[in-house]
């Protein structure tokens, strides 16, 4: 899997440490890990061992307490909130476990919004948000309300919004975890379709199955790395 | 950032709570109302009695009497033979007394004038005649009363003229009835009984002491000269030399009289723009409230906002313009009831109705700044909201 080229995501020696009243506790204890262009990684691990802390910390949505990260070569540790949020805009499609869509307001919307943010002209906002719900077959649901979509299309839902500004990194936070099997099956062949086509995927999960769908399988206990390897027994989605 | 679709979705999320927002939106509602009913009724009323003053000329001098210098019949005869430039001058007396004619009894106000007054305010007489300056002179009880006493007293189809009336011990004659002329800054002519001004002070109220006099003057550029002479001529008259009676002895001029009722519809208006304020105050706490609240609800939405790129200006924005479309419609709805409201009062109140544009800019304005001001503060602890602790929140 590894490339010539430089790492698209590097983790030096991350420390992130809550403080809850005097005592100190530290999530996640020193993680180094590489990960590039075009990888689809699982994250697995026991609840509270720093799964999502690590994703929040890739994502931008946090910084960490020591250590670096380079994301596309470029230290972000030390960014401003604006600076992270362009990051998060730019770079970075999250799809969470829950709570993914924007209440009172419609499917379209939705997806149209980090463009918004993003100072996409007005006029190719909706064209775009259209490709995307088409790459995940929802175009006949974009002028739904986003409270009345099933909740594997608004799984669905969530990965076009992520897409939209064509990041390098999709992230996604136990995406299945609330799915039927058959519902998390299909999301994770949307996934590994789009990594074919190039893109890189970060997934957390608990379920060995879901995770045997990505080529990269990282286990996390305690705040450490304590497995890193390479899936030779990739599942394969189900032609469509 | 597109602002019409913020606008949408501040508008939507204010939507969703419809309930809510119209308690919210209350304090605003009835602050802007008031405001905007008091300045329709101030306007008009101003306005009206404007109207009434300057259809009194703008050469009209009003000499009021004053405990340190009482008025005589002696020093209206020295401002008649003093002072140039004079047209015409009015010796005045009032006072209210129980009148009784044809089986009737009621209190009216009795006002001695003489006959140069029916001319000097543009009165016009359904019946009869005026009573003349002879008999001004000769002390006679002859009255003049106003449409109002005439139908109180003697019924709508009567004809009173020739009728005796008795005003405390003193029969009158009515000479004559004056048309309907509606209550104005002079008084209420139709409710009132015009005798004699002599009659009045000797027989009535068996005084020397007028309660004023008017003059007229030929041109109204001699107004301000006249009312300065009038005033010193009164002064020798009386030789008064104390310099704080001299200070606040004076001669009014209509246009004095205009700034004096603006200024009490000023001090009243403002009185009540301040109990309209205190409303807006705390209708402005209330959307802070409500704000909050609204922040509160929605941390985990902050939060994913946060997670697809928002920027705290983004945020800031959005609550900003939430709590300004909430305060704005208050305050239109509080504008369009006060309009309405301010339509029919005045039309009660028979004043002209003014449609107040500075006071729909003026509470637009102020709208916009109660929801900027009571909004600000929860709009920021939106933006500067963590965003994983937001997201993590339940
Ligand atoms: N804001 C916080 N304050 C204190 N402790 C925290 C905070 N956020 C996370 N933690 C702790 O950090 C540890 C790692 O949390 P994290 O959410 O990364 O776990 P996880 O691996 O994603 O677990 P799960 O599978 O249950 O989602 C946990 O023990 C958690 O209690
Ligand atoms: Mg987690």
């Amino acid at each position: 899997m590894k490339n010539k080229t430089a790492p698209l995501i590097s983790l030096q020696n991350i420390v992130k440490e809550y403080q809850t009243g005097d005592t100190v506790f530290q999530a996640l204890k020193g993680i180094n890990l590489d990960i590039y262009q075009g990888e689809f990684v699982a994250i697995m691990g026991p609840s509270g061992s720093g799964k999502s802390t690590t994703m929040h910390i890739i994502g931008a949505l946090d910084v960490p307490t020591s250590g670096t990260y380079l994301l596309n070569n470029t230290n972000v540790t030390r960014y401003t909130e604006d600076q992270l949020a362009e990051i998060r805009n730019k770079e970075i499609g999250f799809v969470f476990q829950s709570f993914n869509l924007l209440p009172r307001t419609t499917v379209l919307k939705n997806v149209e919004r980090p463009m918004m943010y993003g100072n996409v002209p007005v006029e190719d906002r909706e064209p775009r948000a259209m490709e995307m719900l088409k790459l995940v077959n929802l175009e006949d649901k974009a002028k739904s309300m986003s409270n009345h979509i099933s909740g594997g299309q608004i799984q669905r839902v969530a990965i076009a919004r992520a897409l939209v500004m064509n990041p390098s990194l999709l992230l996604a936070d136990e995406p299945t975890g609330n799915l039927d099997s058959a519902t998390s099956h299909q999301i994770m062949s949307f996934f590994q379709d789009l990594n074919k086509q190039g893109r890189t995927i970060i997934l957390i999960t608990h379920e060995p199955d879901i995770a045997a769908y990505a080529n990269r399988i990282i286990h996390i206990k305690d705040g450490l790395i304590v497995t890193d390897e390479i899936n030779h027994n990739v599942t394969k989605a189900i032609q469509k | 950032m597109n602002y019409g679709e913020i606008l949408i979705t501040a508008l939507l999320s204010l939507k969703s709570n419809v309930l809510r927002t119209a308690l919210t939106m209350l304090g605003i509602i009835i602050g802007i109302f008031a405001v905007t009913l008091i300045l329709i009724i101030s306007q008009g009323a101003t306005s009206a009695i404007t109207s009434q003053i300057s259809s009194l000329g703008t050469n009209l001098l009003h000499i009021q009497t004053n405990k340190a210098i009482p008025l005589t019949f002696d020093d209206a005869n020295a401002i008649r033979q003093q002072i140039p430039n004079i047209v015409a001058t009015d010796e005045i007396v009032n006072t209210s007394k129980t009148v009784s004619a044809n089986g009737q009894s009621n209190a009216y106000q009795i006002t001695g004038v003489n006959a140069a007054f029916f001319n000097i305010y543009d009165m016009t007489l359904q019946k009869g005649s005026f009573f003349l300056s002879d008999d001004v002179i000769a002390n006679s009880t002859l009255a003049v009363i106003g449409s109002k006493v005439s139908s109180d007293l003697f019924g709508t189809d009567a004809n009173p003229i020739g009728q005796l009336i008795q005003v405390g011990n003193r029969s009158f004659y009515v000479v004559g009835v004056l048309n309907e002329k509606g209550s104005s800054i002079i008084g209420a002519p139709d409710q009132t009984i015009y005798v004699p001004v002599t009659t009045a002070m000797n027989t009535i109220l068996g005084t020397t002491t007028l309660n004023s006099i008017d003059v007229l003057v030929e041109t109204p550029e001699q107004v301000d000269l006249t009312a300065n002479q009038i005033k010193q001529l009164l002064l020798d008259r009386h030789n008064v030399v104390d310099p704080t009676i001299i200070k606040n002895y004076a001669v009014y001029t209509s246009k004095e009289l205009l700034s004096t009722v603006s200024n009490i519809t000023r001090i009243l208006s403002g009185v009540l723009t301040g109990i309209a304020g205190i409303s807006l105050l705390v209708g402005g706490i209330g959307i802070m409230n409500i704000m909050l609240v609204t922040v509160t609800e929605r941390i985990k939405e902050i939060g994913l906002l946060k997670a697809i790129g928002a920027k705290r200006s983004n945020i800031l924005t959005q609550f900003l313009i939430e709590s300004v479309t909430l305060t704005v419609s208050g305050g239109l709805i509080g504008t369009i009831l006060g309009i309405g409201v301010g339509t029919i009062l005045s039309h009660l109140l028979k004043v002209p109705f003014l449609l107040p544009i500075t006071s729909i800019v003026f509470s637009t304005v102020i709208s916009i700044i109660i929801g900027l001001v009571f909004g600000i503060y929860p709009a920021q602890r939106a933006a500067r909201m963590n965003p994983i602790e937001a997201l993590r929140y339940e």
